[in-house]
């Protein structure tokens, strides 16, 4: 192989290596797969049992920090521990319907403020079934959320509900 | 099967794919319909598009129904234009008014009790509502939005 195409070949190989790092590396990437990891873990099949459900809102626990601040907008409720979001969010799937819900988090834009510190914007969407029925309920919120590198990982300090719509 | 002229055809699909790339990627937004917020104008489960060149060249207007950004375009709320920029908006037994004048909207089939006080637009704001007002007021979203996060203006 001619020397030439032998460096092409060899930069085009670093770069694709290099570009890998950096997408598996990269805290922004980081940080949105967490973010995708709590809403699988606030998500809930179809026919789930109580166990599970408990079991789903206890693992929250490592994506929070310990004092996190979550605020539902005016004039909705806030939640300042992460023990006070846990017992929450085991309430709240204590009320799912039988059919499942699945949480999903897109339109995921991290803006790193330092090597420790983020802030994160996002939609989350809601989607469930009523398995009686058939129908599909659909909701959306869009979310703002600020987090910090503890003992490498990324957990999240804060988050708030954006009006995107401002109800007077 | 790629023709007598399989370079001319190669051409033609590259175009065609460029072609749609910039269509739907940059100028057409497809959305799909859910929720009942704007019935009977627009049902759910319908699909269109947001034109997102349509206020290249104009503000937006009233009437208008467009697509609203969250924290992308991924999920997009589609509203109807009522209030403009410096305007003050009220809403009286279900009717909407702009400076204290009744708003006429032919879109607005039926109409539930509805009351919210005057509020006053900034530069950039604008009213948005859904044209279902027949629904709960509680269950509707709707309110005061800034004017960088409408993205286009539905097709049809």
């Amino acid at each position: 192989m001619p020397a030439t195409r032998r460096l092409l070949v060899s930069l085009g190989l670093a770069a694709a290596i290099w570009m890998a790092w950096q997408w598996w590396v990269d805290p922004r990437r980081v940080i949105a797969r967490r973010l995708d990891q709590i809403a699988d873990v606030l998500s809930t099949p179809a026919g789930a049992g109580e166990l599970e459900r408990f079991a789903r809102a206890a693992r929250l626990t490592q994506y929070f920090a310990p004092d996190v601040h979550i605020s539902a907008g005016r004039p909705g409720p806030s939640v300042t521990s992460r023990d006070a979001l846990v017992a929450a969010v085991a309430a709240w799937k204590g009320n799912e319907p039988a059919g499942g819900r699945d949480v999903q988090v897109v339109d995921v834009e991290v803006t790193l403020e330092s090597a420790s510190a983020a802030r994160a914007s996002m939609t989350v969407r809601l989607v469930g079934v009523d398995p009686r029925t058939g129908v599909r309920s659909v909701d959306a919120r869009e979310v703002a959320a600020r987090l910090a590198d503890v003992d490498g990982e990324w957990v999240i300090t804060g988050a708030r509900l954006v009006e995107t719509l401002e109800r007077p | 099967m790629f023709g007598a002229h399989p370079r001319h055809t190669a051409i033609r699909a590259a175009v065609l794919v460029v072609t749609a790339g910039a269509i739907f990627g940059v100028v057409l937004l497809p959305v799909r319909l859910v929720g009942i917020s704007m019935e009977p104008a627009y049902r759910d489960g319908g699909f269109t598009f947001a034109n997102r060149l349509a206020f290249a060249w104009r503000q937006p207007a009233r009437g208008d129904v467009v697509a609203i950004r969250m924290a992308g375009l991924r999920v997009v709320y589609v509203k109807r234009i009522v209030g403009l920029p410096g305007e003050r908006v009220s809403i009286a037994a279900g009717i909407v008014a702009i400076d204290g004048r009744p708003l006429d909207e032919p879109s607005v089939r039926d109409r539930a009790p509805w009351s919210m006080p005057p509020v006053a637009l900034d530069v950039d704001e604008y009213f948005v509502i859904g044209d279902n007002r027949a629904m709960a007021m509680e269950h509707h979203e709707f309110g005061r939005v800034r004017r960088d996060r409408i993205v286009g203006k539905l097709l049809f």
